[in-house]
């Protein structure tokens, strides 16, 4: 199914959320399995999103100007001896995404609200008699 | 120290990680492959340093590594996909989409020479070999027919796109650079399984009737391949530009979707063949 231009899936949002909680914490430069520690505890679930589906989101994230990112200076990989980084950044734009898809969902939630309102109750289903058999 | 079986096994996942974006990474532009494989090589670091630290047990990082490798493969393929087709120039037709179609007509040839020797290779040690194993014929008929799906599917998805039925908004160069690789490979499979199907029992195909129609069909699809690839795939950055494709390119096309089909049935007729 191809999406609408401009709208965000799930995964994208809690990326930017994430991201959004990191920045709140101090931490406005993330890298992907930070991002995805945060992703687990924020989602409460067993296992960090798969290497495939985070950074291919990251990328999606990325070429829409939601996040930016670059490459950490070598100097301080190479001092604390590990692979560089690709540090990510919220952009402005990131943060207004944020927004719209709070703002989004609190407007399903509403209409969705007002649907079941305007339901009919359900009847209660009558107990089968003992002894009943379908033949 | 002599390291204990979950680091030998942590230390295996982090390089099957690294394997794999080693893999399919290959072949793209030097900043994005450094990139991603720096990426991925980080993660994986990142988690084996918690294990260093004693945040967490080897065995259940070298799990969590070996789980996020095999859940994203269809993400990494999509990626990979994605931006080969936001990146592709329409260049020349390689070599190997020449090659796709006359390996298909030569591997035909060959068989129908191979069908002539029959009686030769029926004894032969591989033949028997195929024939009295329990599990060896199966195993090669079932690559044999995934191959033909890859091969005959992706092909498919070219002539439907030539003919303008499908991906109309992609440029007939960006579908056939991105999916004649899966057409080729799929074909390579398709030979090398189908010979070994053939050695299995060559007097049995040599006298069946379906599997001479198969043959004779797919000299001809072959060579109906080879001579789009060699002639009129040349052109089709000049159809992207136009916007259409000429009518003679669609026959052709129309006529590759309806080859195909048919040399899947007579294939499926083989085995209700004399």
């Amino acid at each position: 199914m191809r999406r609408k231009p401009g709208s965000l899936v799930p995964l994208e949002i809690a990326i930017c959320e994430a991201a959004s909680v990191l920045q709140q914490r101090g931490i406005s430069q993330f890298h992907g399995y930070s991002i995805a520690k945060e992703l687990k505890h924020a989602g409460d679930t067993r296992l960090l999103t798969a290497y495939g589906t985070l950074y291919r989101a990251l990328d999606r994230l990325e070429q829409m100007g939601l996040l930016r990112s670059q490459l950490e200076d070598p100097h301080i990989a190479a001092a604390e001896s590990r692979p560089g980084r690709r540090l990510y950044e919220l952009t402005a734009a990131g943060q207004q995404a944020i927004a719209d898809a709070a703002q989004a969902l609190n407007e399903a939630r509403h209409r969705h609200t007002k649907r079941t309102q305007r339901m009919k109750p359900i009847k209660p289903i009558k107990p089968i008699k003992r002894g009943w058999s379908p033949t | 120290m002599v390291p204990d079986m979950s680091t030998r096994l942590l230390s295996m996942t982090a390089f099957l990680a690294g394997a794999w974006a080693t893999l399919y990474t290959a072949g793209l532009a030097d900043p994005v492959r450094q990139t991603r494989r720096r990426e991925i090589a980080s993660d994986v670091w990142e988690c084996c340093a918690e294990v260093g630290c004693g945040e967490r047990r080897s065995g259940a990082a070298a799990a969590e590594i070996l789980v996020r490798l095999f859940l994203g493969i269809p993400d990494d393929i999509l990626w990979r996909w994605e931006y080969q087709m936001n990146t592709s120039t329409n260049g020349p037709v390689p070599w190997w989409l020449n090659a796709t179609g006359l390996g298909v007509s030569l591997s035909a040839l060959g068989l129908y020479f191979a069908a002539s020797l029959s009686a030769l290779t029926s004894g032969s040690s591989l033949s028997i070999a195929i024939r009295d194993s329990v599990w060896i014929f199966p195993t090669i008929l079932t690559v044999h027919v995934i191959a033909i799906c890859a091969f005959v599917g992706f092909a498919a998805m070219v002539d439907l796109r030539v003919l303008g039925w499908t991906l109309r908004r992609t440029p007939v160069m960006d579908v056939g650079q991105s999916l004649l690789p899966w057409v080729t490979g799929g074909l390579a499979v398709v030979i090398i399984s189908g010979a070994f199907i053939y050695m299995s029992d060559p007097m049995r195909y040599a006298g069946n009737s379906y599997f001479d129609v198969k043959i004779g069909m797919l000299l001809v699809g072959g060579l109906n391949a080879w001579a789009c690839h060699r002639r009129v795939y040349q052109r089709a950055t000049e159809w992207d530009q136009a916007g259409h494709v000429p009518a003679r390119t669609r026959i052709a096309s129309g006529f590759s979707l309806a080859l195909w089909a048919l040399i899947i049935v007579a294939g499926r007729l083989i085995a209700f063949g004399a």
